[in-house]
């Protein structure tokens, strides 16, 4: 199936420094691909439509300009290649995520364990299954990686869990105006 | 009434789009427009709309906007805007494990249905049987 794209090319003065930077992480948060360090790329719906018109419109409101296009690859090659690309970004993000589950996980079952240290890696956990969601919300194409992340995550939880006698527990927030 | 909103509509607009009909103007119609400005062209209610009223506001996403303005207290609608708001704001402010269902389901009926209004009678059918669990959730 051919894929369709939106393709975001954006220029902001060049100071201050940090607008870019902002532009930069908000485009990388989102899980686009930069090509040829000039046109950020994402396979097009509704969502992603969304989410590069909002970044537009902040680009604007900082004194950039902006072009968004919805574009199909005149090859099915380069769909392949981009497809590819966007599972390499989201295979290291992940490599990272199951690197820290990992060291999470082997923390836990140390024999000696204080409650500092205990506390902090809980919030650690806590930030990865964070990190996990979002990978998850920007993996497009159903990265490799992604199965060994989570089944990294889950253990280092079950591990926490062993430890503190399953106490780790999360509830339902309720909606905003509560 | 006429209500306005931006085209290519996901989560937030398909489900205020439901909540307007539903809960709000019964007759509503519905007419989409690029940005505020355009939509006041239109002469209708813009919801969802950068800068508008009835858009994205002190952390709520629409949905929430729409409930806070005209007072729907309904708790199965709460239920429901934590969903929207968590597959629509990048914000991990609720954990909702519909959310990310939901999302996909929308995204994929926008790559398979052009016409906003015809997606609105798909959705509008998903969300009256999410708010119809909600209640039995709650009930």
């Amino acid at each position: 199936m051919a894929h369709a794209w939106l393709l975001c090319s954006y220029r902001l003065p060049r100071t201050p420094t940090r607008l870019r930077l902002a532009a930069w992480r908000r485009a990388r948060r989102l899980g686009a691909v930069l090509l040829h360090d000039a046109v950020w790329v994402l396979p097009a719906d509704a969502k992603t439509r969304e989410d590069f018109e909002w970044l537009a419109e902040e680009i604007e409101e900082r004194g950039g300009s902006v072009l968004l296009w919805e574009a199909s690859s005149l090859g099915p090659g380069q769909d392949r290649t981009l497809v590819e690309r966007f599972r390499a970004d989201a295979n290291g993000r992940y490599a990272d995520i199951a690197v820290a589950a990992d060291q999470l996980a082997r923390l836990a079952r140390r024999r000696r364990l204080g409650q500092p240290t205990l506390d902090q890696g809980l919030q650690r956990l806590r930030l990865l299954e964070r990190s996990l969601r979002l990978e998850r919300r920007r993996d497009y194409f159903r990265a490799p990686g992604r199965e060994a992340a989570a089944s990294a995550v889950a253990t280092a939880l079950t591990a926490f869990k062993e430890r503190t006698g399953g106490t780790i527990t999360r509830g339902r927030a309720r909606a905003v105006g509560d | 009434m006429l209500w306005v909103t931006r085209p290519h509509c996901h989560i937030d607009r398909t489900a205020c789009a439901w909540l307007i009909r539903r809960f709000v103007d019964p007759d509503a119609r519905f007419a989409f427009a690029a940005d505020a400005e355009a939509a006041a062209r239109l002469d209708g209610t813009p919801f969802d709309i950068r800068g508008v009223e009835l858009g994205h506001a002190e952390g709520r996403c629409s949905f929430e906007s729409i409930l806070h303005k005209y007072r729907l207290e309904d708790p199965a609608l709460r239920d429901l805007a934590a969903v929207v708001h968590e597959a629509d704001v990048d914000d991990d402010r609720f954990h909702t494990p519909e959310a990310a269902g939901l999302d996909a389901v929308i995204r994929g009926l926008g790559l398979v249905i052009e016409d906003d209004h015809e997606l609105f009678q798909v959705t509008d059918k998903l969300y009256d049987g999410l708010y119809a669990w909600f209640r039995r959730l709650g009930a």
